[in-house]
């Protein structure tokens, strides 16, 4: 069963205050408990907007760099601060003894503030606050959660259910004035319960008005209230073992997705025990590296197979070109990892291999995606149980069952650029803290060390930290290349895709850790990309994309168009470059291939903020240099 | 192949448990080598040389951790490029060289009279006994 998302309990709050507005017909005499129901929904959303906020009304006041939706969540929460309080106050001057079952109105309103209360918990599984204030992010989602596609979406919702509930304050204010004190001696209740209960209305009111004014000015994405309502607890779901019998298309792509959760989720805080825990060792990071490149091999074959598939199906939105392409960043991918692999031979940590949770669901990663690939329901990595690759007709009989492996594929993808992540930092701290070793008889003979391990040099913790990063880079290019074709798609991974756009764009609430550049968000270009730019030859913003950023657009689904124009930019360049380079022999002279290249130069120049003239000598990124050179040589006996 | 098996030789010949030892250092250095050598060679043998890559790697540690381990650099095998097509046959053999290797592990853990030599030679069989199961060829 999949666990809940936001979305499930936002849509059970819809219901239920849906539900309280359309019962307007029935009578309110008061006491009502919906006066307190009412109340304690209204405090929630105000949390809601305490928690999306950037700062409070007084500073709020003093500043004029807050952009639209941080404003409008600012006067939201006051106002709805101001309401509750104000509800509040006028149903303590109503209360009277209420027994039997309250009505139907007050218990759609407790429900719709049970629900809201439990989503607000989801979304706080997320972050923590440090003793110092700050919040940290727990969970892959964290930068999600504090993004502003996130805060405009949910800042919608609660400007659109404070316009909702407005009325329904008014009602009690109409019932107030009619109300007769408990006692029956005739007294109407003070003129106050009246009037703050209409109060009350005018405030919900002015909430609902604060989000209208900042939709006007950044309307909300639809792809924002997907991300909204996708957004998981930090919690990983129940293992699925893999079935002995191996299982459909549709289930091992359905196991392949647990795995991929439950990986990220068991690589958290991996990289803080890296100091001291002893289950984590070279050989749980070298088996990781190991299951990675694996991981790549299987997700490249099943790319490569889809990719002939891909013509049979006309209504399919992406071609077999994007689905090869996709193939080669794996295939780039592979060769990073086996670089982490490798630089692993000569180096140990203190402790022996001790297999992890992660492990586990790395391995039924593995074990999935192999049974996805081969004919063969009983695979495992083993000689003796090799296999024929299924026929693309199997894999994929249907336009669906493409994109549901195509999901597989970045869902396994997105898993290990988390795995990149946390032990590349985990492998940081271990060498800060002088866990690395390196085995004495594997030193050239003039080392006399009359012990089995010495520690490892610093040259060589620097090559590893490199190889992670060159990992990392890998990774995150191989995914996003997966996230163009799931938008494309719309395959159920698509969340992924936006998620990750999301996260670069970052809102500034108080004690926010979660700031672009932090981790695996790609940097900024500063002026004049380059059609060499681009999130799959560089993995950082092409022309395009940089453009629509500097024209301040945050839409996640325009974003990642423009990264899909810029690569197939930069991919088209390449194809015209190899071309010419094969009408141009080496011999031929160099003015020559300067003419024939003028196609690729002309595509460059086109686009006006290009620096036609950019000089050629500019470092490519790590990545980069990792994707140029075809295959990194790499010394077993490096040490 | 040649190599394999005069590595296997090199094992049997092996006396004691220091000589067992080091013949072990050697043989896993060799699985390693042939598993890095041959990963490529073929889209379905990848994932299992790959993972007993690994093993070799974690076999070798093992052994060195052993307080009989004699010192001094243990040179690199040397590989010859692999010839096209003999990727299941090497596998098989890499697999009956490691499972041999498993044997004289034990049977030095059995011989040896330190704790730490029994724990390493028991660790390292196990090692060669993933090896073995990822690359022989099956019934």
């Amino acid at each position: 069963m999949p666990s809940a998302v936001f979305g499930d309990f936002c849509a059970a709050a819809d219901e239920h205050i849906t539900a309280a507005v359309l019962a307007g017909n029935a009578p309110v005499t008061l006491p009502d408990p919906a006066a307190e129901d009412l109340c304690r929904l209204v405090a929630v959303l105000s949390r809601y907007c305490g928690d999306l906020a950037p700062c409070d009304e007084v500073e709020a006041s003093g500043r004029n760099d807050l952009q639209a939706w941080e404003r409008a969540v600012i006067d939201a929460g006051t106002a709805l601060r101001i309401a509750g309080d104000r509800l509040r106050r006028g149903a303590a001057e109503t209360a009277g003894d209420q027994t039997g079952t309250a009505p139907q109105r007050a218990r759609h309103l407790a429900a719709a503030a049970t629900a809201l209360r439990t989503g607000r918990d989801l979304l706080h599984t997320h972050l923590v606050t440090d003793p110092a204030g700050l919040a940290r992010g727990t969970s892959e989602w964290a930068p999600v959660v504090t993004s502003l596609p996130v805060l405009r979406a949910l800042a919608n919702e609660i400007g659109r259910w404070s316009r909702q509930l407005a009325p329904l304050a008014a009602l009690l204010a109409s019932a107030a004035a009619q109300h007769t004190a408990p006692g029956g001696q005739g007294h109407n209740v003070p003129v106050t319960a009246r009037s703050e209960f209409a109060s009350a209305s005018g405030w919900l009111e002015a909430a609902g008005a604060a989000v209208r004014a900042a939709l006007d000015i950044d309307p909300v994405r639809t792809s924002d209230m997907e991300l909204l309502y996708s957004v998981p607890p930090a919690m990983a779901p129940e293992r699925r073992r893999p079935g002995s019998a191996g299982g459909s298309v549709a289930e091992l792509c359905d196991g392949i997705a647990v795995s991929a959760s439950r990986l990220r989720s068991g690589m958290r805080h991996s990289g803080e025990r890296a100091r001291w825990s002893p289950a984590v060792t070279s050989g749980g990071w070298q088996w990781m590296a190991q299951a990675a490149a694996v991981t790549c091999h299987l997700s490249e074959l099943a790319l490569r197979s889809l990719a002939t598939r891909a013509s049979d199906f006309a209504s399919l939105p992406v071609s077999q070109t994007q689905l090869d392409a996709a193939a080669d960043c794996m295939a780039g991918m592979r060769t990073a990892w086996q670089h982490v692999d490798r630089l692993w031979d000569g180096m140990i940590t203190e402790r022996k291999l001790l297999p992890t949770s992660a492990m586990t669901d790395a391995s039924d990663l593995v074990l999935r995606l192999g049974r996805l690939v081969w004919d063969n329901p009983h695979w495992t990595p083993a000689h003796a149980q090799r296999a024929p690759l299924r026929s693309p007709p199997v894999m994929a009989p249907r336009a669906a069952d493409v994109t549901a492996v195509m999901a597989a594929v970045h869902q396994a993808i997105d898993a290990l650029a988390v795995v990149a992540k946390a032990d590349g930092q985990g492998v940081d701290t271990a060498s800060a803290a002088g866990r690395l070793y390196v085995p004495t008889r594997s030193l050239p003979g003039e080392y006399d060390v009359p012990r089995p391990f010495a520690p490892a040099p610093v040259t060589q913790c620097e090559v590893l930290h490199e190889a992670y990063g060159g990992a990392l880079d890998a990774t995150l290019t191989t995914a996003r290349a997966l996230d163009e074709l799931a938008v494309s798609a719309g395959t159920p991974s698509k969340v992924l895709a936006l998620a990750r756009a999301a996260a670069l764009l970052q809102c500034p609430q108080p004690g926010n850790q979660n700031q672009p550049g932090d981790g695996n968000v790609p940097g900024r270009l500063t002026v004049g990309a380059s059609f060499r730019e681009s999130r799959t030859s560089t993995g950082r913003a092409g022309p395009v994309e940089q453009t629509i950023r500097d024209h301040g657009v945050s839409d996640p689904i325009i974003l990642l168009r423009a990264a899909a124009i810029d690569n197939a930019a930069w991919r088209l360049i390449t194809q015209a470059e190899n071309a010419a380079e094969m009408s141009n022999p080496p011999g031929t002279a160099k003015s020559e291939r300067a003419t024939v290249a003028t196609p690729a130069q002309l595509a460059a120049q086109s686009f006006p903020h290009d620096a036609a003239a950019r000089p050629s000598d500019q470092r490519p990124s790590r990545s980069a240099r990792q994707a140029l050179s075809s295959g990194i040589h790499v010394t077993r006996r490096s040490w | 192949m040649n190599q394999i098996e005069q590595m296997q030789q090199h094992l049997r010949a092996a006396d004691g448990v220091p000589a067992v030892l080091s013949a072990g250092w050697g043989a896993f250095e060799l699985v390693q080598a042939v598993a890095t050598a041959y990963a490529d060679q073929s889209a379905d043998m990848y994932p299992a040389f790959t993972f007993a890559r690994g093993a070799a790697v974690s076999g070798r540690n093992a052994i060195a951790c052993a307080p009989s381990m004699p010192g001094g650099y243990a040179a690199l095998p040397v590989m010859t490029p692999p010839a096209a097509g003999d990727v299941y046959e090497v596998a098989g053999a890499v697999a009956g060289l490691a499972s041999a290797l498993s044997a004289r592990l034990r049977e030095a853990a059995g011989l040896a009279a330190d704790a730490g030599d029994r724990t390493a030679c028991e660790d390292a069989a196990l090692d060669a006994e993933q090896i073995s199961a990822l690359l022989a060829k099956g019934t």
